[in-house]
């Protein structure tokens, strides 16, 4: 399935008067987020990176997780993340994130909060403006990112990855410099059986042509 | 540009300097590199990277010789004669993968593809138990040629629970299947998986 498919929305906050208990927040290693007045969360403060995974609900393997931005300023990275494991202190995920002045990265935390750089590329330039998105979606092997500045919810980058086979939805940040006003989660629905796009094609097909021709 | 190599793991893992394929950040910072991305073996091996860079840059990737071109867009369905295949099987023995995956005849795409699967294999394992597949075999003192008879219980208890989760059968193995033998089997299993390489399609 492409960027967007059968997504089925399992969850959503609007942060209206706090982070509620249905948040983990700050995981493992990671910081954590504060509830702003106003309905927003932020990054505790410029101690990279804060995180936080949805703990309720039930969530498919395929499942994606979006953010809805308030603000940045200044220097920033923020991000969206699948697949964070249920244990107390593993801050697993993957992270589709927009860095201020630079580009966008899929990348892989560890439950040692190592960090794996699975892909960079495109111009985050535009991903700055109250009420833009981010979503991260994991589907089997694939992870992609995208926004939806501009026009309409559009794939950034993606990336083939098989470290973190399932999980919960959350967020992360690298910088404080960022504000959310929103967050919804769910699955990625497989409709009609799954699509081996490799033998059978695919739309998106990069100067690579596909991987038989 | 666009290129994939084959690339040594680099990095500590922090922020400033995550695990990623050796030139997969631009070193001095100068915007050379479009974008770019890696699947590894596991964090401390090697890994398919994709640059889509300047022509400068990809000659200085070239000139390392830690790095191994695989394949351009323009070559990628070129099929391997058979001074190219057993170039390529030295080098790819000498990091951990077997030369079976290598023979006179197949494409670079197929080679590609069959060492990702691979990599997605030793992902998954080391996803689980924190290291990957060759790295794990090494530590234990299993070689390419060992009999899965003779592996260590506890690798053969790791493999057997990455075999469970993706629901496989024994493959076709038995007791005196090689490593070589196992790894050829377990990356065939991803054959039909698309393969995405900062959002390029193998």
């Amino acid at each position: 399935m492409a960027y967007g498919d059968n997504r089925q929305q399992v969850a959503s906050d609007t942060f209206d008067s706090s982070i509620g208990a249905s948040w983990d927040n700050g995981p493992g290693d990671f910081n954590t987020y504060v509830f702003v007045t106003g309905g927003h969360i932020a990054p505790v403060s410029d101690v990279a990176p804060v995180g936080m995974r949805r703990n309720t609900g039930t969530y498919n393997n395929d499942q994606y997780s979006t953010i809805t931005l308030q603000a940045v300023g200044g220097s920033y990275v923020v991000g969206v993340s699948v697949r964070h494991p249920t244990g107390a202190t593993d801050e697993s995920c993957y992270a589709g994130t927009a860095v201020q002045g630079g580009g966008y990265t899929i990348d892989e935390f560890d439950s040692a909060f190592g960090v794996t750089n699975l892909a960079t590329g495109g111009s985050s330039a535009g991903f700055n403006a109250a009420g833009e998105t981010m979503t991260c979606e994991a589907e089997g092997t694939t992870v992609r990112m995208g926004t939806n500045e501009g026009a309409g919810d559009t794939q950034r980058l993606s990336t083939t990855d098989n470290t973190l086979a399932s999980g919960r939805p959350g967020m992360v940040a690298y910088d404080d410099n960022v504000q959310i006003t929103a967050w919804a989660g769910g699955d990625i629905a497989v409709v009609g059986g799954a699509t081996p796009h490799g033998v059978f094609g695919l739309a998106i097909h990069g100067p690579f042509g596909g991987p038989f021709g | 540009m666009i290129e994939l190599f084959l690339a040594p793991m680099i990095g500590t893992g922090t922020l400033p300097d995550p695990y990623r394929a050796k030139w997969q950040f631009d070193p001095d910072g100068l915007g050379r590199v479009t974008k770019a991305g890696s699947i590894r073996s596991a964090r401390g091996g090697v890994g398919v990277l994709l640059l889509d860079a300047t022509a400068e840059y990809l000659t200085l990737v070239r000139a390392d010789s830690a790095m191994t071109s695989l394949a351009t867009p323009s070559n990628i369905d070129n099929a391997l004669n058979n001074g190219q295949a057993n170039a390529a099987k030295t080098i790819f023995e000498g990091v951990g993968i077997p030369g079976e995956f290598i023979n006179q005849g197949d494409t670079r795409r197929e080679v590609i593809r069959a060492v990702v699967g691979l990599f997605l294999f030793s992902q998954r394992l080391e996803g689980r138990f924190g290291t990957g597949f060759w790295e794990k075999a090494q530590q234990r003192g299993v070689t390419f040629d060992t009999q899965y008879a003779d592996f260590p219980q506890a690798l053969k208890d790791e493999f057997v629970a990455v075999r469970d989760e993706h629901g496989w059968d024994n493959l076709g193995l038995t007791n005196q299947s090689t490593l070589r033998q196992i790894m050829k089997r377990v990356s065939e299993q991803f054959e039909l998986t698309p393969i995405f390489i900062a959002g390029e399609e193998i």
